[in-house]
């Protein structure tokens, strides 16, 4: 146990402080030192997944204060997932963009210290804690999406850390409030308390408000539908290895203290009003991907529809739809972060980003296509590929009929705007130029990666939820029947008539490049308006409540 | 009491709209800084009426304002600083490229290209 609490203190500690070292001393030798922190941190990972495994959640508080006035850390199977995704991340962002930014003291110092943020991140279970972290990868992913320094990604900078950490004020003031009620910020303190509050029936505006403003600042890190006018244009503007990082991880972390905050409040009149908050932001950011021409647009726009479809699941408040949010989470961010690598390559190769510019990556690059294609089945829900297995968890947890037409149509949409995506496959290669084989072995690893997820997820799955005790009768049975139906038949044939239909619906739809269209794709909202749809959106959710 | 609370959030309203309606850049930076500071006045103003003396232990001392809150507050106005100088940084290189610091005409470029 002892090991087990170092362990954790020091996955924080070795990034951060090597990362300094790596700033302070310069030397081109001394930054091979990120292999090094890398191989640390998976082995110490991987000791926590043991750990738990045997002992369950494991709790401590630093410097052995109490824990209603210290620091206390708690690492449950969420936070092990979320470490588990930075660390395959970190390990690939660094292999891929190795050749171009082996002698970047500073570009690798700011990668690192971001990794050890987020380990602390991922395991504090302190809401000012959780601030102050959320605060700091919010500078850091900023300062990482200018690194190109043009116009665009400056613009596109300002705007994120702007939009976020105003966010994150709404966020302070509702830690103000729940610190007047409660007397303590600890989340488990935090949660005992309300559920005290519960029985006694005593006045519960303030809680709500500070719900509120919760709900809203970690709906903006997330992404979602009033609010998420900053990720496509930080994801556009940023580096190819950037917008995978920040796609894959960093915009979960939003939906990661979505979940935590969901979990200590247990306010159950707001998941009727998530899942349609989920199913617009998913028909939003699917109707902006169709509108695109950007090859990055595309990819930017679908991952708020991918979000859109997590918080569905998320809000269907059952053990079933929990576990197909986490599975969806974990196989997005392998598939997206896949989708953005390639992208990433292809652009760098041809200096064009328009998709209509692009033709015959088939024939040039039979890996990368082949990569790509996996990435691009995956996401689609294809049997055989990773996002099956997720996407059935989500549409098993579908209560009503409803909800199962409104899952359905976001999938269609899905493949809609991925049939346009794949347009670049096909046609007579341009010119054939070389990729780097450090790119390309970033691409190959992630490919292995889904193809592996998709052989052991359900096996794991298991053991996973052991950890919080959440593995129940109802949903041994789900896995039991998605491990029987990932290899049917039928599916195929499902998924063929889905693919047909999005074809079609493409072409009629998209061909003519008509008024609407364009309104779409050039629609961005001003600053100040986003600011006032904050706002809004705070009030809605206050009304709502 | 409920004045000086009043009064908080008032800054915070002031400051909120100032964002919405300044198209500069420099000026949605220093009301995003007074809001910070109104919130931090509004935190540590909350906590303040629980005692009457500083928190400081010495054998005298009986009835002490809780602590926590300051020590917390501290660090918010670190993120708020270095959130600051980051986005005035940016601003700086922005107008280097574009020459101009107003939203409505940086997203007109946008467009543009």
């Amino acid at each position: 146990m002892n090991y087990t609490i170092l362990i954790s203190q020091l996955l924080i500690f070795i990034p951060i402080v090597v990362s300094v070292f790596i700033y302070i001393l310069n030397k081109k030798f001394f930054n091979y030192s990120v292999y090094l922190i890398q191989t640390l941190v998976t082995v110490g990972v991987a000791w926590l997944w043991k750990a738990c495994i045997q002992e369950g959640i494991i709790r401590f508080t630093l410097g052995g204060w109490s824990n209603q006035i210290g620091i206390e850390f708690k690492i449950d199977n969420l936070s092990l997932m979320f470490m588990t995704m930075a660390v395959m991340i970190w390990w690939i962002v660094i292999i891929y963009a190795w050749h171009q930014k082996k002698s970047d003291f500073k570009f690798l110092f700011f990668l690192m210290f971001l990794e050890g943020c987020f380990f602390g991140f991922a395991q504090v279970n302190d809401f000012f804690t959780l601030f102050v972290l959320i605060e700091i990868i919010t500078i850091i992913s900023s300062i990482l999406i200018l690194y190109k320094k043009d116009g665009i990604s400056l613009k596109a900078g300002l705007y994120y850390l702007l939009f976020n950490s105003f966010g994150m004020m709404i966020y302070l003031f509702g830690l103000a409030l729940l610190y007047l009620k409660a007397g303590t910020l600890n989340m488990s303190l935090v949660k005992v308390y309300l559920m005290q509050q519960n029985y006694m029936l005593v006045d519960y505006s303030v809680i709500q408000v500070s719900f509120a403003c919760f709900f809203v600042s970690m709906c903006i890190k997330a992404a979602l539908l009033p609010v998420y006018e900053w990720l496509p244009r930080a994801h556009t503007a940023a580096p190819s290895h950037i917008s995978a990082l920040l796609s894959g991880l960093l915009v979960k972390s939003g939906i990661y203290g979505l979940i935590r905050i969901l979990e200590i409040y247990q306010i159950d009149s707001v998941y009727q009003m998530m899942f349609y908050l989920g199913f617009f932001t998913a028909i939003s950011g699917i109707l902006f991907a169709i509108s695109q021409k950007d090859l990055k647009g595309i990819l930017a726009f679908h991952t708020i529809s991918q979000i859109g479809l997590i918080i569905m699941s998320l809000a269907s408040h059952s053990d079933i739809g929990t576990i197909g949010a986490y599975m969806h989470i974990f196989n997005h961010f392998l598939f997206k972060s896949l989708l953005f690598l390639g992208a990433g390559i292809i652009i760098n190769e041809y200096g064009v980003r328009r998709v209509s510019q692009i033709k015959g990556i088939g024939r040039a690059h039979p890996v990368l296509t082949l990569c790509m294609l996996i990435g691009i089945f995956s996401i689609t829900g294809a049997p055989l590929f990773v996002g099956f297995l997720s996407k059935s968890m989500i549409k098993l947890s579908m209560t009503s009929e409803l909800h199962l037409n409104l899952f359905r149509i976001v999938s269609l949409g899905t493949m809609i705007s991925f049939i346009k995506f794949s347009r670049i496959f096909f046609g007579e290669p341009l010119k054939n130029k070389k990729i780097n084989k450090g790119q390309l072995t970033g691409v190959v690893m992630l490919a292995v990666l889904c193809i592996v997820t998709f052989i052991v997820q359900l096996d794991i799955l298991p053991s996973f939820l052991s950890i919080n005790g959440m593995y129940s009768n109802s949903l041994k049975e789900s896995i039991y029947y998605i491990e029987k139906v990932s290899y049917d038949n039928q599916y195929v044939l499902e998924y063929l008539a889905y693919m047909g239909t999005a074809w079609v619906m493409l072409k009629l739809l998209v061909k003519s490049d008509s008024k609407f269209w364009f309104t779409i794709r050039h629609f961005r909202m001003k600053f100040q308006d986003a600011i006032v749809s904050i706002l809004l959106f705070l009030v809605f959710v206050l009304n709502y409540l | 009491m409920i004045f000086d609370i009043i009064l908080a959030i008032a800054i915070i309203g002031v400051a909120i709209y100032g964002i919405c309606i300044s198209d500069n850049i420099i000026k949605s930076i220093i009301c995003f800084n007074i809001v910070q500071a109104a919130i931090i006045l509004l935190f540590i103003l909350l906590a303040g009426y629980s005692g009457n003396e500083i928190p400081i232990i010495t054998e005298t001392v009986k009835d002490m304002v809780d602590p926590l809150p300051q020590a917390l507050m501290i660090t918010a106005i670190v993120i708020s600083a270095s959130i600051t100088a980051l986005a005035l940084m940016f601003s700086v290189k922005i107008f280097h490229y574009y020459g101009t610091l107003s939203w409505t005409e940086l997203g007109e470029k946008d467009v543009k290209k």
